[in-house]
């Protein structure tokens, strides 16, 4: 999968559907008051089985097989990370971060294959240990259907500084 | 207001035989002075050639506080200039890489040619006749010394002191091995890599690098999180799985895992391959596809040798690892006593098929990356014990396990040592102690 071409914006029609748009914002804010509550199964629960979360560590990536990721997790992957965070010596998760997700400039399209995409702005406010830190980034969410629910097939997330010098990082933008 | 440096004497009385003061990790004056008798004069990895194939290719390296050029010049020979105008002093190039046809000061307009000579000065009249191109001080300074262990360039601030090739010794056949596993026998840097800053001295990550004994409490959360994972019966685990259970390893089996130094101080794990699981399982198409390139060139036995050899965490002192199997480099740049940046890239083999080059990708992500689920425990825990020495209530670190048990090692390795000793913080300590108080 290359999750440049999973994007492609140029074949994909606007969402007119008022009710369609703002069922794809409602997905977008439940899934950011997940992450804020360290409901991190629930978050899980939200992506298709061949689903994927996707940080890239270099600006421009087009594929993650070609270019450094901060997080490039399949739902298996995505699954033991957060049971890293639940065993009871996880010192980097110690204590958990506060977080507050904020998303904002949603916009949708329906790509050619019926899927949602969906590009938003995140700002992610992060406190632990006394240390206030904030990450700024533009989302893509490639959402499509199964049994009526939508679910994530592939989340993107472009930080300004993904290439920049950070801390390490243990929730999920 | 500074304080006055620590006498030599007072620096020998910091490191014994199996501790070290708290000091070496959090006294100012001892960082200082570390920058001088350590960064200023040792060789440091500055970066790696492929970064800059044409002349008018530059790259931004740093060693200590001080920020340098590579500039590959029209001969093919490679420059180590200072990122500094000669005039005010301004910085020159700020991208981390790129290309220029000569290196021009944005701030007056100061032209040098990509050796660092003067082309010449705008509007020169005001200095009459004292503009001389030929004189050192109206070109940008030169790294005193600059020098290639086949492609990866490394530069030394001191006019004098032993020759790279000296200062690496034996540890240049984890640089061949690396070279060695390219179908073509050379090597490609990815454009980009990670940086990662943690809240310790830069120290306790190259001692931790070679410590057996922290994994199996530090990561035992993403041992536990990945022996639970469910693979859905696929044949082989997925390669950042196979890491994490590598770290579980039981006491005795770290113990079969060999610690060898060598004078310089350069340390690297043997037999890590063989006791961990990170190594294909089972013959693979592509695998065996590579492995016929590497025959190809360079025989059957010497392909077998290549292949099989164990070398993990391999520590260049003072602050280098690589990992030949992977093809990954981590460098610790200290910012303050209490700060460090680590940063970390990784490398293509030139000829190999993709799918070898994403291993190397994805242990980079798997380790290195800001989110890893190794790294991160490794760099909480750093920042831990520097909130620990910083205490003074008691002021010795100990380094005493396994001490006794180093013997003389094969050929150049001056220490060989069960896995779970601390000879390899004890062997980097006599090289840092050698460094501090060399006249």
């Amino acid at each position: 999968m290359t999750a440049g071409g999973a994007f492609d914006l140029s074949r994909a029609a606007p969402v007119d559907d008022p009710a369609l748009a703002r069922e794809l914002e409602q997905f977008l804010f439940r899934e950011a008051a997940l992450l804020d509550e360290g409901a991190f199964e629930a978050w899980l629960a939200l992506f298709a089985a061949d689903g994927r979360y996707w940080v890239p560590g270099q600006p421009g990536a087009v594929d993650p097989d070609d270019s450094i990721s901060i997080f490039d997790d399949d739902r298996a992957l995505l699954a033991v990370r957060i049971a890293r965070l639940r065993q009871p010596r996880s010192y980097a998760f110690e204590p958990p971060p506060r977080t507050v997700h904020v998303v904002a400039n949603i916009e949708s399209w329906q790509a050619p294959d019926g899927a949602h995409l969906v590009r938003s702005k995140l700002l992610m406010a992060e406190y632990r240990n006394a240390t206030r830190r904030d990450f700024a980034a533009t989302v893509h969410h490639r959402l499509v259907r199964d049994a009526g629910a939508l679910r994530i097939a592939l989340k993107r997330v472009d930080l300004i500084d993904c290439d920049g010098i950070h801390e390490f990082m243990t929730v999920a933008f | 207001v500074s304080a006055a440096a620590p006498s030599r004497d007072e620096i020998a009385a910091l490191v014994e035989p199996d501790r070290v003061h708290r000091r070496v990790y959090t006294d100012p004056a001892i960082f200082a002075l570390e920058q001088q008798r350590i960064f200023e004069r040792l060789w440091i990895f500055v970066g790696h050639e492929s970064r800059i194939p044409k002349p008018g290719d530059f790259l931004r390296g740093r060693i200590g506080a001080a920020e340098i050029l590579l500039v590959r010049q029209a001969d093919g020979t490679i420059a180590g200039l200072h990122n500094r105008c000669a005039h005010r002093g301004a910085q020159l190039c700020v991208a981390a890489q790129g290309h220029v046809r000569n290196l021009v000061c944005p701030y007056h307009g100061w032209a040098f040619r990509l050796d660092g000579t003067l082309i010449g000065v705008p509007l020169p009249d005001g200095y009459g006749d004292r503009i001389d191109a030929k004189r050192a001080d109206w070109q940008l300074a030169r790294v005193p010394r600059l020098d290639s262990y086949r492609g990866f360039m490394f530069a030394s601030l001191a006019a004098e002191g032993v020759s790279l090739i000296e200062h690496l010794g034996g540890i240049t056949r984890a640089f061949d091995n690396m070279i060695d596993r390219s179908p073509e026998g050379l090597l490609e840097q990815h454009p980009y890599g990670f940086s990662q800053e943690f809240r310790g001295n830069w120290k306790l990550h190259m001692e931790n690098a070679t410590d057996t004994v922290h994994p199996m409490f530090v990561h035992e959360s993403s041992v536990e999180a990945g022996r639970n994972y469910d693979g859905d019966g696929a044949e082989e685990l997925p390669q950042a799985i196979q890491m994490f259970r590598a770290n579980g390893l039981p006491l005795a089996e770290w113990d079969r895992v060999g610690i060898h130094a060598y004078p310089t101080g350069h340390v690297y794990m043997g037999g890590f391959y063989r006791a961990g699981t990170i190594a294909p399982q089972r013959s693979d198409p592509v695998f065996d596809a590579y492995r016929r390139q590497l025959v190809a060139r360079q025989g059957e036995a010497k392909t077998a040798e290549i292949l099989a050899m164990d070398r993990f965490n391999n520590l260049i002192f003072p602050n280098l690892s690589i990992n030949p199997r992977f093809q990954v480099l981590r460098q610790v740049h200290p910012i303050a006593p209490d700060r460090t940046v680590a940063t970390s890239h990784c490398f293509r083999l030139v000829g190999a098929p993709p799918e070898i080059a994403r291993l190397g990708l994805r242990f980079l992500n798997t380790t290195n990356s800001p989110a890893s689920l190794i790294s991160s425990d490794d760099l909480e825990i750093f920042a831990r014990i520097q909130e620990g020495l910083a205490r003074s209530d008691s002021p010795w670190v100990d380094f005493s396990r396994g001490l006794g048990t180093e013997r003389p090692g094969d050929a150049d390795e001056a220490v060989r040592a069960p896995g779970t000793a601390e000879a390899s913080m004890r062997a980097q300590y006599r090289a840092w102690l050698a460094a501090m108080t060399a006249p």
